[in-house]
């Protein structure tokens, strides 16, 4: 046979056999082409990694699920023989799979992203001070590892991200069974205590509608992923979403302590930054995005609840109002709430938890709360010098007409603009616009937040509790320092001079 | 997974069953996809396809009516890309006449050609199976998937010479193999 018909026979291979005996030379095609189909179809889960005749899902660890649903899992009693969930939520080797899944492999592959894992053991977060404990991507993630047999005492590692060998940042706390007992007697007491933690906690999950209660890893991988697999470790878990961990933690903290369950040993959560959320969760972009775009604030919000519906642990939040978390979940939401109409705003990293609006940096009102802005502003505005001409005040007046479209803070500065009290094009706030509105403001607070509020091209704001740094147009820095001292830094001196521009 | 037990899982569960269906038969979807489109079009393209192709069986085969699922999702798989390349090519009437889709559609005065022409990819695919790894993977990834041989060598993790080499010898031994067709 001639090479030409060998490959024209090759070519014309039957492509059953082909996808049979060799797989897609890309391996990433299968998950491309899943994401297409499920832009297609309605409610096709999650993909994960595909591979061939061969389905290799990825390894799926509870922080995995944890980051997906944004849940916090905590992990009630150590692991008595088996595989550790710890183990299996780190390592490489594959997880096991029920026997007849044969066609499918279920494995372990290390996440592209680095998993910003926090662990901590609840003795050591209930000695702590109330101040959150700073988790951030890169921090190690701590294995907390027990041996296989109970009568050793509690291991522990703790790796980076890439699961090299980290220094140990948390002690583990597990009541863990004498070292001289029979490790068959410590398993079955250690099963009877995990049998009664878990019907205790069941009963406080039952008044608990944000929490739930799986007494096995098992339950919980199979709940979350829909895959049978074998037995995992005999724990309870403890789940219950990010959003509710500031509501959560302390009545779980205060529930186990009451009732005696001391085997409290890890806490997961998972990274904020996942695709997951990325795609399922609102960016503080798309918020603004949406209200610019909505007629008004109602529908901004109704958009806005729906998009985040999109998200398998949405639509928790109270009747009057609900909070959305952005990228970094825990240092920035966007809230939206009923009271005197509706607002929408945005929670920067470092403000208080206050819903009042005012004191945060509004993206959208409607009613009172737009009202309340605006005849604020234009009190301000009463107040200056301004002349203006008649091709102004004819602007204004068209600019009334359609602020009810418009999105709040757009047109606040577009009267500004208009009066001249704005410089138009400025990406930034310039060293001018920010004289003059602490020379408008009556107070120095005031002229802070006008500040902030029209600082809108920037989105590094709100970089700290204490203060806000402000990139000037000409690239100086202006300071606004707890809200009650406004200075400008003029760093092309040498030393850098620093004038106040609200005396 | 089983055939039998997707269909329960389409019933059953639409949502696990639509899953087990990608899994199970996406690379086969793709392979017959590719074989149609190869030459009309790239891989973007063909992956599209193959997404409208599972698309089209997730949303309308019928698990109690439509009979066996395999031979749904190729017969789908072809009309879709034959669509696609029409579509894809001013020339739509010559590709669908093209020599590498016949076989998918053999006229009624040509069926004996058609099988035996069948029947020869099927003895030339046998004979690259018994090549052995990883010259059988070469062999497949260069003259069925159009691989060059960097991406062959990057896919393989071998060395691009070694993958121009191993396929010259593999060739070489297939022809050999198949002398008795000459």
């Amino acid at each position: 046979m001639k090479k030409r018909d060998m490959i024209r026979y090759l070519r014309q291979a039957d492509a059953e056999e082909i996808a049979k005996n060799w797989q897609l030379p890309d391996a990433a095609a299968g998950e491309r082409i899943y994401e297409k189909c499920r832009r297609s179809v309605k409610d096709l889960p999650e993909a994960d990694t595909v591979q061939g005749e061969v389905i290799t899902v990825k390894h799926a660890p509870a922080w995995r699920y944890a980051a997906a649903a944004a849940a916090v899992v905590l992990v009630v009693g150590g692991s008595v023989g088996g595989i550790s969930l710890m183990q299996h939520m780190h390592s490489m080797e594959p997880l096991p799979v029920a026997e007849e899944q044969s066609t499918a492999t279920v494995g372990s592959e290390p996440d592209t992203v680095a998993a910003p894992v926090y662990v901590e053991s609840m003795a050591e977060a209930a000695a702590s001070d109330a101040k959150e404990k700073p988790r951030k991507p890169s921090e190690a993630l701590a294995i907390v590892e027990h041996t296989t047999d109970a009568s050793e005492p509690v291991t522990q590692a703790v790796t980076d991200a890439s699961g090299n060998a980290a220094k140990s940042t948390t002690p583990a706390v597990s009541t863990k069974p004498a070292k001289d007992s029979d490790p068959t007697e410590a398993a079955d007491d250690h099963a009877a205590r995990m049998d009664r933690a878990y019907e205790l906690l069941m009963q406080f999950a039952a008044e608990h509608e944000h929490i739930e209660v799986y007494r096995t890893a098992k339950e919980y991988f199979e709940a979350k992923t829909g895959l049978e697999l074998k037995d995992l470790d005999d724990r309870v878990l403890v789940v219950y979403p990010c959003n509710y961990e500031d509501a959560c933690l302390p009545a779980i903290k205060q529930f186990v302590e009451e009732k005696g369950i001391d085997d409290v040993t890890s806490t997961y959560s998972g990274p904020r930054e996942s695709t997951r959320q990325t795609e399922g969760r609102i960016t503080l972009a798309e918020a603004e995005q949406i209200c610019r775009e909505s007629a008004k604030a109602q529908d901004a919000a109704e958009c806005i609840w729906e998009r985040y519906e999109e998200d398998e642990n949405s639509g928790q939040g109270a009747v009057s109002w609900r909070r959305f978390y952005v990228d970094d979940a825990r240092t920035a939401s966007i809230v939206t709430y009923y009271d005197n109409g509706m607002c929408i705003f945005y929670q920067a990293p470092g403000e208080s938890d206050s819903l009042n609006p005012q004191e945060h940096r509004i993206l959208t009102a409607a009613g009172d709360q737009l009202g309340s802005l605006l005849n604020w502003q234009r009190l301000e505005m009463q107040k200056s010098d301004s002349v203006l001409t008649n091709d102004q005040k004819a602007q204004l007046r068209a600019l009334e007409q359609e602020e009810s479209s418009l999105w709040c803070i757009s047109y606040i500065r577009r009267r500004l603009e208009i009066m001249g009290a704005m410089s138009p094009d400025a990406p930034h706030l310039t060293l001018e616009d920010a004289e003059y509105l602490c020379a408008h403001n009556q107070t120095p607070e005031l002229a802070a937040r006008w500040i902030r509020e029209l600082y809108v091209p920037d989105y590094n704001w709100g970089s700290g509790v204490d203060g806000y740094a402000y990139v000037l147009s000409d690239h100086e820095t202006i300071n606004i320092v707890n809200g009650s001292s406004i200075y400008y830094e003029d760093t092309s001196t040498d030393p850098v001079t620093r004038r106040d521009l609200y005396e | 997974m089983q055939e039998d037990e997707i269909r329960r899982l389409l019933t059953d569960a639409p949502e696990a069953g639509c899953r087990a269906l990608f899994e199970t038969y996406w690379a086969y979807a793709y392979a017959v996809v590719f074989r149609t489109l190869r030459s009309a079009c790239g891989k973007e393209e063909i992956e599209e396809c193959t997404a409208d192709v599972l698309s089209d069986v997730m949303l309308h085969y019928d698990p109690a009516r439509s009979g066996s699922l395999k031979a749904y999702i190729g017969t789908t798989a072809r009309r879709r890309a034959i669509d696609r390349g029409r579509a894809l090519s001013r020339r739509s009437a010559e590709l669908s006449l093209d020599s590498e889709t016949a076989p998918d559609i053999p006229s009624r005065e040509d069926v004996a050609a058609a099988a035996e022409q069948a029947e020869l990819s099927r003895e030339v695919l046998s004979a690259v199976k018994a090549l052995g790894e990883p010259d059988a993977s070469i062999i497949i990834y260069k003259y069925y998937y159009d691989m060059n041989a960097a991406q062959i060598a990057k896919s393989l993790g071998m060395n691009p010479i070694t993958v121009r080499s191993r396929c010259a010898r593999a060739m070489k031994r297939l022809r050999a193999a198949l002398s008795e067709y000459e």
